[in-house]
């Protein structure tokens, strides 16, 4: 998925504001952008995946570099829309959704397996953000961004042997917790 | 549970780090991970999951394939603010070009300098005005208008009242021309064939005198003619004599005998705080012996 070679043309045509390498670029990250976003943020994430495109695009002149601090660039204007968004949240104490946003969500086809999907999703989702906040954050920047740990600490202004200790308590965490709800052959054995 | 727990709990901590860094990078194998983390993983890959959008799929060959409206609109947005961004380095040629012709405000180590410049101008006309410095009209308008924020500065014109009447500080007032002093004045103005130069006229004493012979409706000459004794000074102008008129009307003049050089006198006010000293000394070129 990633451009590879082609990066450094792709970047070059795009800030001339050639569309083909400005939806390259964008259909290169947007996937990873807006996992990253849902999961964070659920109803909120396009709005805000928008948003970051469009700084992307201000920004997208002065920036110089390889294909990875583009990508690191990209998610660094993601977390701050995510912060604004947060202390927007903050501000407005109801959070009233449009019908239109809500309907691309409402189940289609099989039903069923949807649902049950869309729960395993969810709850995937939901038991990552229920970590503490900078935990969460490590792990659906690795998970969703596919930043190395090295790279999250930069993109984050921590340490790569924090992000490490981090993301190694966040897992252990949902081992644990996970490990309550959790039948396996051997629970069953033992039962 | 418990074993799964102390198993976890057992691992090197390099270990476990080591796997939770490559299960987050997703090429951990299920056989190398510790115990009870295969949930973790499951979990994992659920919310990878999530990131799978239309968007995402590279297959697309047009630019408009696998992407819906909401994207298309987005990169159309994009194009369009960089179709119009000029060159970054013109634009950065341009906001150095906006920085040195706007204008801009006087900074010194981050402080806005015009108050600071105003504040200086301003406390230096107070220092000027405070010493009676500046021209008249100038010194009268810095009184009037310090005196309106309780600053008593003095007047030009000397007067002892500010425009609301309230007294000012004392002033030298020169010499009580009732007294003996006038004698000693009028012979100093006369002295030098009455002359201007240095501007003598503008003293306070001399001030008083023209200000008593207007009184009297005389000019200073006429004024002083009778305390002048004709010929007294000007006539006795090659004397050697020694003049000196003190408060106490003691005259030491040694009279002259024709061998000096009258007319140099000199005047000498010390009128201070009101109490004038006047010594109007005539001293002739030699120390003469009374006649």
């Amino acid at each position: 998925m990633a451009l590879g070679e082609k990066f450094p043309g792709v970047l070059l045509a795009a800030k001339g504001g050639a569309d083909w390498a400005v939806a390259s670029l964008y259909r290169d990250l947007n996937g990873p952008l807006l996992g990253y976003l849902r999961a964070q943020a659920p109803g909120e994430a396009d709005d805000l995946a928008s948003e970051t495109w469009i700084d992307v695009a201000r920004a997208l002149p002065r920036f110089e570099g390889l294909e990875e601090d583009f990508r690191r660039f990209v998610f660094a204007i993601a977390r701050r829309r995510l912060v604004d968004h947060r202390r927007r949240l903050l501000r407005r104490k109801t959070q009233a959704l449009p019908p239109e946003l809500i309907e691309p969500h409402m189940p289609v086809g099989d039903v069923e397996k949807e649902a049950i999907d869309g729960f395993a999703t969810q709850e995937a989702v939901a038991r990552i953000r229920a970590l503490p906040a900078d935990q969460a954050d490590v792990v659906l920047l690795r998970v969703l961004g596919g930043f190395s740990a090295v790279e999250v600490a930069r993109l984050l202004g921590k340490r790569p042997v924090t992000v490490r200790v981090l993301q190694h308590r966040a897992l252990s965490r949902l081992a644990a917790e996970m490990a309550e709800f959790d039948v396996t052959p051997e629970h069953q054995r033992a039962m | 549970m418990d074993s799964k727990l102390k198993h976890i709990l057992r691992a090197s901590r390099a270990q476990a780090r080591e796997a939770a860094d490559s299960l987050l990078s997703g090429d951990a194998p299920p056989q190398e991970l510790p115990a009870g983390w295969g949930s973790v993983e499951r979990l994992l890959g659920a919310v990878r999951a999530v990131a799978a959008s239309p968007s995402g799929e590279a297959a697309a060959p047009a630019i408009e394939a696998g992407l819906g409206p909401r994207d298309r609109e987005t990169i159309a947005s994009m194009t369009t603010i960089l179709a119009e961004a000029p060159d970054h380095k013109g634009r950065r040629f341009l906001r150095r070009r906006a920085r040195t012709l706007a204008p801009r405000p006087l900074t010194v180590f981050g402080a806005r300098l015009t108050p600071i410049l105003v504040t200086a101008v301003l406390a230096f006309l107070m220092g000027l005005a405070s010493f009676g410095r500046l021209p008249g009209p100038a010194q009268n308008a810095v009184a009037t208008a310090f005196s309106k924020v309780g600053i008593t500065l003095p007047r030009a014109d000397g007067s002892d009242q500010d425009q609301e009447g309230n007294d000012l500080p004392t002033r030298p007032v020169g010499p009580d021309l009732s007294g003996p002093a006038r004698k000693g004045l009028c012979t100093a103005f006369s002295a030098g064939n009455g002359g201007e130069n240095g501007g003598k006229l503008d003293s306070v004493p001399f001030r008083n005198l023209q200000n008593a012979a207007d009184d009297a409706n005389q000019t200073v000459e006429e004024f002083c003619a009778d305390v002048t004794t004709p010929g007294d000074v000007k006539e006795h102008g090659h004397g050697h004599g020694q003049s000196k008129d003190h408060e106490n009307q003691s005259d030491h003049g040694n009279g002259s005998n024709g061998h000096g050089q009258g007319n140099q006198g000199q005047n000498q006010d010390h009128g201070s705080q009101g109490q004038g000293q006047d010594k109007a000394k005539d001293q002739g070129g030699g120390s003469g012996s009374g006649g």
